[in-house]
């Protein structure tokens, strides 16, 4: 009652022991507002600058349809296996001691480090028509020009470091014993794995799925280089916008980013509160 | 394999047993109590030796503790009796049978541990009903037969109607009353519990002890628990195995440890102790003026006297008596416990019934002790 008295006018006010709420709140919104939130309201009021009709001509058309498709799809497909390369990864670098381990550990965050386009150009020269690997794969009937094979290629090596980087410490500080426990129960190790281990790393594991999925819908670099660009057949989102923005059609461009980033926020949203619930569900 | 509820099978129970359980719940099925032999078992870890050839015979049936302080390599061993750990020479026979390498899960051992290590992402019902879900298909019980037997064990640790509960929604003790009944739930043929009461707080492990005497008593399972708490493992075990560095010292009854400790580290760590050295010459160990009996010894040497065997001296300079000044004394229930310090310098503890203390002078007075009786060891 007292502490109700004390903060009369400022119901939202609670007492608290950590101190420096108001300040911290204050400047991380005003940072917020600055970098993200303001930028995005103006690729929305330039998107929504246009007629309703030609909106949807320009952000529904045939060849904008297929790009969100593509860039949608290959991102999900490059998150799922990261997700699984991931968490083997992070598995390796937590669990075993080996020589040239934390040359490895380096490795993984190179992505993180390295210019998109050098990524780009590597994968090209690597798996292209002409490339070391895309040679003889090419005459066993495998190629990645073109098509959505080596766009998935390009995104996954970028999105690696996401699932590895946010499973590993969850993976640290699993407590061994639990493991143990379930294996003195009468557990196999591919039971304990199921059913004791994966349900830990959930949460963490489903946060860098979201954020290798949300990384490889917005990039550009590495893809362009390896795609192809054929527009309704290997041209992901962010060049269509490029495209659009080359011709100064800013609110062509502006419109197509809008849905793209009203799709892209559905699945983030819908991903987080997935997880959301999940949490609650383990440590209520 | 298969568990019928309702027929709580008895036997193997002693009649004794059985009446101690009382008005508990129906105790979980029974196996033939299982035998642990352990032969010269050697392990170490990469800065030291954690078990030296160490050999124990485990009772069938019985509560045995493994006392020792930490590093004493008790844990090391209880992992493994457990298939938590592998030896690096000797063996682990159960009933016999070798079962030094074999993997924990199918050993038919429940392990609690420390930290109770419960499933935090299931229910209390599901993590005690984990070790039967996880069995393959045909030697599963059916899922109502679980459920029985989840709400049987329940009743067991006195959790009753808690089954939905999460992990986190528990107090420590209840915690750990959960590991147990997951432990149990695939009726192990060994309990193995390791420091179980340790993170717990002293009047739930004062509680959880009696729990775990009364379910113990109820099953008649096999049970080893690992403590570095001598009143816990004298107050709950049949009988208590002491370890120090790598080495089991003495085996026996709580009463004999106490009693009759066969070495140095055994008198000091179990009990309370005063401890003088000196030399023993023709029988009789000499320590300042101090003079104990001491049969088969000789040179240097160390004794131990229990603060209960020191006495007054009937009279002011008896025959053999000790002059001393008196200390403090803290009345604790019936008895009180005194300090005084020796005409030498050095200081002495011992216990006196409330009555006797009552003829104390007040601290700062001259005393006259007695010592008697002291266990007497040759210093390597």
């Amino acid at each position: 009652m007292a502490t109700a008295t004390a903060d009369r006018g400022r119901p939202w006010r609670r007492r608290s022991a950590v101190p420096g709420l108001g300040l911290t709140l204050g400047v991380t919104v005003s940072i917020l507002s600055l970098v993200v939130l303001i930028p995005l309201a103006a690729v929305a009021a330039r998107g929504l600058s246009l007629s309703p009709e030609s909106f949807a001509r320009v952000a529904f058309s045939q060849r904008a349809v297929h790009a969100y498709l593509l860039s949608l799809g290959t991102a999900l497909i490059a998150a799922v296996i990261n997700a699984l390369l991931g968490v083997l990864t992070a598995w390796v670098l937590v669990r075993n001691r080996f020589p040239g381990r934390r040359l490895l550990d380096s490795l993984v965050d190179l992505p993180f480090a390295l210019p998109t386009a050098v990524a780009g150009i590597s994968l090209a020269t690597l798996y292209g028509p002409n490339g070391w690997l895309g040679a003889p794969l090419a005459r066993a009937g495998i190629t990645f020009a073109n098509n959505a094979g080596g766009i998935i290629i390009a995104l996954t090596f970028i999105g690696l470091p996401f699932v590895v980087r946010t499973v590993e410490p969850v993976l640290r500080d699993l407590a061994a014993d639990v493991e143990e426990a379930s294996a003195s129960l009468g557990a196999t190790r591919l039971q304990t794995l199921i059913r004791v281990v994966a349900p830990s790393l959930a949460p963490a594991w489903i946060t860098g799925f979201a954020l290798a999925f949300a990384r490889g819908v917005g990039e550009y670099g590495s893809v362009i280089f390896i795609a192809g660009n054929m527009p309704y057949r290997s041209e992901i989102t962010p060049l269509l916008i490029t495209i659009e923005l080359e011709q100064f059609d800013y609110a062509a461009a502006s419109a197509i980013a809008l849905v793209m980033l009203g799709l892209s926020f559905a699945l983030l949203l819908i991903v987080n509160t997935g997880q959301a619930w999940m949490r609650r569900s383990t440590e209520a | 394999m298969a568990y019928e509820p309702g027929v709580p099978t008895l036997a193997g129970v002693s009649e004794e047993r059985r009446l101690t359980t009382g008005q508990s719940p129906p105790p979980p099925p029974l196996r033939a109590p299982l035998a642990i032999r352990v032969e010269e078992v050697r392990k170490s870890f990469a800065r030291y030796p954690a078990l030296n050839d160490v050999s124990l015979d485990v009772r069938p049936g019985e509560l045995l503790a493994l006392l020792g302080p930490s590093g004493s390599g008790k844990t090391t061993l209880l992992r493994l009796i457990a298939g938590l750990d592998f030896p690096e020479a000797g063996a682990i026979r159960f009933d016999g049978v070798d079962v030094t390498f074999a993997a924990a899960a199918q050993r038919g051992v429940g392990f609690v541990f420390q930290q109770y290590a419960l499933f935090r992402h299931m229910t209390v019902a599901q993590n005690i009903s984990f070790g039967l879900d996880v069995r393959k298909r045909l030697l599963r019980p059916t899922p109502a037969v679980r459920k029985a037997r989840v709400e049987e064990l329940l009743k067991l640790v006195e959790l009753d109607g808690l089954g939905g509960r999460r992990p986190a929604q528990l107090s420590g003790g209840q915690r750990q009353r959960v590991a147990l009944a997951r432990a149990l739930a695939v009726e192990p043929r060994v309990l193995l519990l390791d420091e179980p009461f340790g993170a717990l707080d002293a009047t739930v492990r004062k509680s959880l002890r009696r729990e775990l005497r009364r379910i113990h008593a109820a099953t008649g399972v096999t049970t080893l628990f690992v403590t570095h708490d001598q009143d816990e493992a004298l107050e709950l075990a049949d009988r208590v195995a002491v370890l120090n560095k790598g080495r089991i010292e003495q085996v026996g009854t709580p009463s004999e440890v106490y009693v009759a400790p066969a070495s140095a580290f055994v008198a000091g760590f179990v009990g309370e102790a005063n401890r003088f050295e000196g030399a023993v010459a023709d029988g009789l160990f000499r320590s300042g003026s101090i003079r104990l009996p001491a049969a088969g010894i000789e040179g240097r040497a160390v004794a131990f006297v229990r603060p209960h065997t020191v006495r007054l001296a009937p009279e002011p300079g008896a025959a053999g008596s000790l002059a001393a000044t008196l200390g403090r004394q803290v009345a604790n229930g019936p008895l009180t416990r005194c300090e005084a310090r020796l005409a030498d310098g050095r200081d002495v503890e011992f216990v006196l019934s409330h009555a006797t203390a009552e003829g104390l002078p007040p601290a700062g007075n001259a005393i006259w002790l007695t010592f008697d009786h002291g266990h007497v060891f040759a210093v390597p």
